[in-house]
């Protein structure tokens, strides 16, 4: 694969993540937003792969393969079975109007592509467009888990985050050193079943959402 | 010789660790209190043993691990802290499993999971690698939030919640951070990037200034939300009103320092790349930010673990200030400043969680009259909330002025300006706090049980550090502050 193919393939793989996002996004329903998340994933691990082969770097391959299964696999199976055991309603409710978050996005994409427009020489050490993408899925992620109340989604939007920080590390010249990517997943599975157990046990003391408790205040 | 102290690089971390597997097949009480004053003890020996060497032969390195003098300040901190925590929960757990606070069964969790949140701090602390940095750091985060959570009733889960899910979000941002800065490396060093930070340094002048500054504002987000800096610090007081009290005093008193360890790393990195003044407005920013939100919310505070919550976040800000200003002056005073709160701070959680238990509420205005009920608490707690405020000849006076004198040299007037103000709001305010709950008329529901020795001895050990760093600065202590300083200003 010549260079300006990869160059390519992973601007279009930049354009279904940020796609994927704005599903995330307007998801009125959490199953939506974990299916959107899961997909989002699976482009991460697609893009591993093209990077894998272009390079020639065996650990790109690894990478592809953890991310297939940890976080297009199972981490969305922890969520739909929380999901499930939560036995809630499935709307998402948001705290803004879907339309502004989705006006706000915009901007956000915008403003990633034009702060790294202005970077000069170095984003040659970074392939294609993985940097301005990689800015906006961060933002983003943080954008859902703000305009979000329910545990569940502001949870996907830590995952679309850390996806967005992904795609930029394996897009940097050969990728992180395979042992940090590793400690990095590692350290996201642990986090969610943290979280998930949080969830659970909330669930089932006071039988509320656990986003939604807002005693701790001043 | 050499290679025995390199050896101590993994040992270290390994301690707590072991110490944590121990314990889970232990149920007593009082063999989970041993283990965990040995395991400490231990630490402690150890990272002194370690300082001696690096004294002795400058920085040690082995492999993702790397000690130098700046790392020394906050891994002695860490031994001594973890020491006098250890102590002090031999007491409080007697009691905690006496009124049922903390279910006998499932202490041994609890011992284990602060073994193992040391040890993953102690990693961040000797992490040259920039990425083990992050892992561990994301490790603090998930250990010490089942931990923030541990009591099980709602209050505690909410904190615990809005500290997991605030805290992972915002070091994502530190590993972006982390992820740009190690682009940055890769484009100045060709093809083999490295994430190393001994390694980045030497190549720092070279790096892109452009990615950097993107890459250090990234850093300044994440590991500041960790650190407690505002506005990014609305976990930290649920944080640590909500955590046992052990467990409060390790938050604050070395997590957050942790975290700043991180950002100072970042920063010489940036410094060195784009110039200090960049750095500094940030960190300014930040710093000013910090002190300013926190002072409404210490005044008009009523639960007093939240106080002093809220009053990390206005110390914190205090360190962003003095590494702001920069220079020999203000990097001195900062890392002065990170050891006296760590110490302090610890002393007036280990206070506040005696007064506590002794009256059973965690809200100002029900504590009064501590001074009747326990006297030697009380009056640790009025020396610790005198060393707070600021007053001579506590340890914080010294580095708060020496953080001032920066500024002043600086020339940064409007920092000076807000800084001094909010200090004077604050030092009223604390005074105002303390004061009512150790002198007055004490109320009849307080428990009137003679002090156990062991949280005594521990505040006492804190108290004497204290006093001594206020009155005069030892001359290691002094040593190696001034290295540790050369390493950030270069």
């Amino acid at each position: 694969m010549n260079e300006a193919t990869v160059h390519a393939l992973i601007d279009d793989i930049g354009a279904l993540l940020l796609f994927s996002m704005i599903l995330i996004l307007a998801a009125d329903q959490v199953y939506r937003a974990i299916y959107a998340v899961a997909a989002q994933s699976l482009l991460i691990a697609v893009a591993a792969g093209v990077l894998a082969m272009a390079t020639g770097n065996p650990d790109l391959w690894v990478i592809a393969g953890i991310t297939l299964v940890v976080k297009a696999m199972v981490l969305p199976w922890v969520l739909h079975r929380v999901v499930q055991r939560m036995n809630v309603r499935r709307e998402v409710e948001p705290v803004i109007p879907v339309i502004t978050t989705l006006a706000v996005a915009v901007g956000i994409v915008v403003m990633s592509f034009h702060l790294s427009a202005s970077l000069g020489a170095v984003r040659q050490a970074i392939t294609g467009n993985a940097l301005p993408v990689g800015i906006s899925l961060i933002l983003l992620g943080v954008l859902v888990m703000a305009s979000r109340k329910k545990a569940l989604t502001q949870m996907v939007g830590l995952f679309a985050s850390e996806n967005g920080i992904f795609f930029t590390a394996m897009a940097v010249s050969k990728g992180m050193p395979l042992i940090i990517e590793i400690g990095v997943i590692l350290d996201v599975i642990l986090a969610a079943l943290v979280m998930a157990i949080l969830v659970l046990r909330v669930r089932s003391t006071v039988d509320a959402d656990i986003a939604d408790l807002d005693r701790l205040r001043g | 010789m050499a290679e025995l102290t390199d050896n101590l690089l993994w040992i270290l971390p390994i301690v707590p660790t072991v110490t944590a597997l121990v314990m889970l097949t232990a149920r007593d009480r009082r063999v989970l209190s041993a283990l965990d004053i040995g395991g400490s003890t231990v630490l402690a020996f150890l990272s002194f043993a370690l300082a001696g060497a690096v004294v002795a032969g400058g920085p040690r390195a082995l492999g993702v691990f790397r000690i130098d003098d700046l790392g020394l300040v906050f891994l002695l901190l860490l031994a001594v802290l973890t020491f006098a925590v250890s102590i002090y929960t031999l007491g409080w757990a007697r009691q905690a499993v006496a009124v049922g606070n903390i279910d006998a069964g499932s202490l041994r969790f609890y011992f284990a999971l602060v073994q193992g949140f040391v040890a993953t701090m102690v990693v961040t602390v000797l992490a040259d690698n920039l990425g083990v940095l992050w892992i561990a750091m994301e490790g603090t985060t998930i250990t010490s939030a089942v931990l923030v959570g541990f009591h099980g009733h709602h209050h505690g889960l909410e904190a615990a919640w809005k500290y997991i899910i605030v805290t992972t979000i915002g070091i994502s941002f530190g590993l972006f951070g982390t992820v740009l800065v190690y682009a940055a490396a890769a484009g100045a060093m060709g093809d083999a990037g490295t994430m190393s930070w001994s390694a980045i340094m030497q190549v720092a002048p070279a790096l892109d200034p452009g990615i950097v500054r993107i890459g250090f504002v990234f850093v300044m987000v994440g590991y500041g939300t960790k650190a407690g800096l505002a506005p990014m610090h609305l976990w930290l007081p649920d944080a640590h009103s909500q955590a046992p009290t052990p467990v409060s005093a390790l938050l604050s008193g070395i997590l957050i320092k942790c975290a700043l360890l991180g950002i100072i790393r970042f920063q010489t990195i940036a410094a060195a790349a784009c110039g200090p003044e960049f750095a500094t407005k940030v960190l300014l920013v930040f710093g000013i930010t910090s002190v300013v939100v926190a002072t409404p919310f210490i005044l008009a505070q009523r639960d007093v673990k939240r106080l002093l919550g809220y009053h990390s976040v206005e110390h914190v800000g205090i360190i962003a200030l003095g590494l702001g200003f920069g220079g020999s002056v203000g990097t001195y005073g900062a890392l002065l400043h990170v050891v006296n709160h760590g110490v302090t701070k610890a002393l007036a959680f280990f206070a506040a969680g005696a007064a506590i238990s002794r009256f059973d509420t965690r809200d100002m205005r029900a504590i009064r009259g501590l001074l009747v009920v326990a006297p030697i608490t009380a009056t640790l707690l009025m020396l610790a909330a005198l060393s707070l405020a600021g007053v001579p000849p506590f340890s914080i006076f010294v580095s708060e002025l020496l953080v001032l004198r920066a500024g002043i040299g600086g020339g940064h007037w409007w920092a000076i300006a807000l800084f001094l103000t909010m200090v004077v709001i604050i030092f009223a305010g604390l005074l105002h706090h303390a004061g009512a709950m150790v002198f007055g008329e004490t109320t009849e529901a307080a428990h009137r049980e003679p002090e156990a020795w062991s949280p005594i001895a521990a505040m006492l050990l804190l108290a004497a550090i204290m006093v001594l760093l206020g009155v005069t600065i030892p001359g290691s202590v002094d040593a190696l502050l001034r290295r540790a300083t050369e390493i950030v200003v270069g």
